[in-house]
């Protein structure tokens, strides 16, 4: 028999924001259901009560038309509720096995608890029957830490169905896989939803794995449910409507292409690092030219962008700027000669999330606003104040602390620091991850106005998609290695995916 | 850095429970020991607290770049004791005595560097190697005992070195109060007025953000290190001006009430973040405390039970506010 959870009249607010307002849903097991909606929507929001961690709500949650409250994660498992975030490391214990990850629950609340010794062979087999139930191929013995997010990500599914568990909630479980991995994932996903009835709420910004994947959908938009219904029945252009409200213009305006005559002014020959990331990597970037580097995960893109500011040290190879060769050491002699990133981890490595968006905006350009090294708070306010107009960053004052802006604005206070101090090439690394559709057309916008303002910029990213909206010419990378140089007209989506995934 | 918008009284005591707790203790005081607030009595807790704050206001530097150094202790005993011997054993005169004094202290902080910023040990254990090897040499140094005026020197010949009055009003009132306030001032300044030091906390509050955006990250912390260890340098002079003597291990008591100091004042004014300020208030709340203890007859061996207690307390309300 199908169970059903649903939630009636549900409203949640945090000080200053009502994250939800009056939603109402309903899941089902043996379906897929995917959940979606742009930034702030509401739907991380949702699927955090659903498992237990936000508890101070109002309305109704019900499971099979009885009333239930959740206090904590440990009750919703206890409900038969389980949910694997995007950030599948704080739920894992890194140094121990795959099997001792599996049979976690097992061991501190379900059956292994009841023994003071543990059997090892028990834990071993647990984890052989839950991997071989998904039909995943893993070493139970080796340790978490050595895995792939991937396969991390399958540690936690392969745990969550040890415990039976009824509804599996996946926050972005695509996010950062490769195609191949998405499949395998997919896969895991429909088997465990055929033959073991499970529920599976799905979060995702990418449309079209919803129709590879979901039977239902449930679209948010600003804390409600703006649309519930059967996947088959609504179009993408539609789901996208929903999700923002308005219609999303999909061409981008013509723009004069950067005479090929012009010198590069970045010119990389060989290039490789220590560890075998990258292997030989040759390009070059014109002033005025957005250069795509089109890769899946793990083909070494976020490690050739190291590689150029001097965050990774370099084996062989040479970087030439402006026609002088130079040795970058570290970023800050990188800032130096005019090489920025946008790094792909914003929250980690681009921003002080506690820190003020005029702290964050300036901390890259403080030597102009602090003569004789005291801080001019005058410059640094009308300075922020200009770069929040001109890039249009919706924050409330410049005061506001970063962690509270929007995925899309915090990137643009990423960008926003590197316009302040003035670069001449621009590397992005992933630039449009974690950001819902409007903002990613923005951010879009942003690289192509760098562009025409004669700058050099390098774009690396798995979404080729954008890729194809955004850049001039795209170098495909493969296991390291550039393997493809296309220019935009010759590019697709398909041939890029093609030669992206090995293709020759 | 202004959160949310509604008005909470868990926050508000967060942001200003160590004022409120001064505030409250004094009062107590006050009720039960007439002369709790007598003019005398404040300024023998400002000067009680100086050397402590001092010491702390190095460490605050540390602390700002996400570093800890426990090493400061050690390097206040190995200034009061050189400063000392310069007078004593060698009758240098006062100021090459203290400059001598202070760039030899600092030697402390290129050992902390080489380990932390060189060889990447986590600064806990690599400053708690240090704190054990410049206590050793502090202690080798003096033959493990003291050094005072009119004692002989380690082989045993008379010395005719004199410690200078000058030297000894440095420890008294007022100028040991006016040395603490204008260090407080200095680095409160520095911190929060200066490219370096919002460099400094940019380092500390997030490091990898920090190196990518090009700031030399390794630099900042070993000026961090060569702070701390110039402050704790000059608490131990201070020790030693004012005791007039270098003591057997006369610095270690004052680490633990550093760190103590350092972290009660990182809620200080809702900043979540070592602060000058709020170190110097950490540095009284503990001083009033001591004072109206001492004055109330409890005795010096239990006042590390309420120091302890306060350091809990102020944490548990600093990082109570970080999870919520």
């Amino acid at each position: 028999m199908a169970h059903v959870l649903s939630v009636h009249d549900l409203s949640l607010s945090f000080p200053g924001v009502q994250a939800l307002r009056g939603v109402d849903a309903e899941f089902r097991t043996g379906e897929v259901h995917a959940v979606v909606g742009a930034n702030g929507a509401g739907k991380s929001t949702l699927m955090k009560v659903l498992s237990g961690l936000y508890t101070h709500y109002t309305g109704e949650i019900r499971l099979d038309g009885r009333p239930v409250r959740i206090h904590n994660p440990a009750e919703a498992r206890a409900l038969g509720i389980d949910i694997v975030y995007q950030e599948v490391d704080a739920a894992l214990v890194p140094s121990v096995s795959v099997a001792e990850n599996i049979a976690l629950d097992w061991l501190t609340h379900g059956a292994g608890s009841r023994r003071a010794w543990v059997r090892w062979r028990d834990v071993y087999a647990l984890g052989k029957e839950a991997l071989a139930t998904l039909g995943i191929e893993l070493d139970v013995r080796r340790p978490v830490a050595s895995l792939s997010l991937a396969e991390k990500q399958l540690v936690l599914i392969a745990r969550s169905i040890v415990e039976r568990r009824r509804f599996l909630i996946l926050d972005e479980p695509t996010a950062a896989l490769s195609a191949q991995e998405s499949e395998e994932l997919f896969r895991v996903i429909r088997d465990l939803v055929r033959r073991d009835q499970i529920g599976v709420l799905f979060i995702s910004h990418r449309i079209p794995e919803l129709y590879a994947i979901g039977d239902r959908i449930t679209i948010m938009r600003d804390g409600q449910v703006v649309h519930r219904g059967r996947l088959n029945e609504i179009q993408p252009e539609a789901i996208v409507r929903a999700m923002l409200g308005r219609t999303l213009s999909a061409s981008s305006p013509a723009r004069k292409k950067p005479g090929s005559d012009e010198r590069p002014i970045l010119a990389v020959q060989g290039l490789a690092d220590r560890e075998g990331r990258i292997d030989g990597v040759s390009f070059h970037v014109r002033p005025g030219e957005v250069v795509g580097i089109a890769g899946l995960v793990g083909a070494g893109k976020t490690e050739l962008c190291q590689a150029l500011i001097g965050a990774r040290p370099i084996r062989r190879g040479t970087i030439v700027l402006r026609d002088r060769a130079v040795r970058l050491r570290n970023p800050g002699e990188a800032v130096r000669h005019g090489i920025v990133l946008v790094p792909e981890e914003r929250r980690k490595e681009g921003l002080w999330l506690d820190a003020s968006v005029a702290w964050n905006l300036t901390i890259a350009a403080l030597d102009r606003m602090s003569p004789w090294g005291i801080l001019r708070s005058g410059a640094i306010e009308h300075e922020s104040d200009a770069m929040i107009r001109t890039l249009g960053i919706k924050t409330p004052h410049p005061h506001q602390a970063v962690a509270y802006l929007s995925g899309g604005n915090q990137q643009k206070v990423v960008i926003g620091r590197w316009l302040l101090r003035q670069a001449d090439v621009y590397l992005f690394d992933e630039p449009t991850k974690g950001i819902d559709v409007g903002a990613k057309a923005e951010i879009l916008d942003l690289i192509r106005r760098l562009a025409e303002a004669g700058k050099a910029v390098l774009y690396a990213t798995s979404e080729f998609a954008e890729l194809l909206q955004v850049a001039d010419r795209i170098y495909v990378m493969y296991a390291g290695k550039i393997v493809r140089e296309l220019a935009d007209e010759a590019a697709t989506e398909s041939k890029l995916l093609y030669y992206a995934s090995g293709g020759m | 850095m202004k959160r949310g918008t509604g008005f909470s009284w868990g926050a508000f005591f967060g942001r200003w429970g160590v004022l409120i707790a001064i505030g409250l203790i004094t009062v107590v005081f006050a009720a039960l020991l007439p002369t709790f607030l007598s003019p005398s009595n404040v300024v023998s807790i400002l000067r009680s607290i100086s050397i402590v704050t001092v010491i702390a206001i190095g460490l605050t530097i540390a602390l700002a770049v996400n570093g800890l150094d426990l090493s400061i202790g050690s390097t206040a005993t190995l200034a009061s004791a050189l400063v000392v011997s310069f007078f004593v054993w060698y009758s240098l005169p006062f100021s090459i005595s203290l400059a001598l004094a202070l760039i030899l202290s600092l030697s402390v902080a290129l050992v902390n560097i080489l380990l932390i910023v060189k060889f990447r040990i986590p600064d806990l254990v690599a400053t708690l190697s240090t704190m054990f090897i410049v206590e050793g040499i502090a202690m080798t140094y003096t033959g493990g005992g003291s050094i005072s005026e009119g004692m002989p020197r380690l082989d045993g010949t008379p010395t005719d070195g004199t410690i200078p009055p000058l030297f000894k009003a440095l420890g008294q009132v007022p100028a040991i109060i006016v040395i603490m306030l204008v260090a407080v001032a200095l680095v409160h300044i520095f911190l929060n007025h200066t490219r370096y030091g919002r460099l400094m906390y940019a380092t500390g509050g997030n490091l990898e953000a920090a190196r990518l955006a090009g700031i030399p990250v390794d630099r900042y912390r070993a000026l961090a290190y060569v702070l701390s260890a110039l402050f704790a340098a000059v608490g131990g002079i201070l020790i030693a001006s004012r005791i007039g003597s270098a003591q057997v291990n006369a610095g270690a008591g004052y680490l633990m009430p550093a760190v103590a100091a350092a972290f009660i004042g990182f809620s200080f004014a809702g900043q979540g973040k070592p602060n000058a300020i709020g170190t110097f208030a950490g540095a009284v709340l503990i001083g009033v405390l001591e004072n109206g203890l001492v004055m109330m007859s409890v005795p010096y061996y239990s006042m590390n039970i309420v120091k302890g207690t306060i350091l809990a307390l102020a944490l548990a309300s600093t990082y109570w506010h970080k999870k919520h």
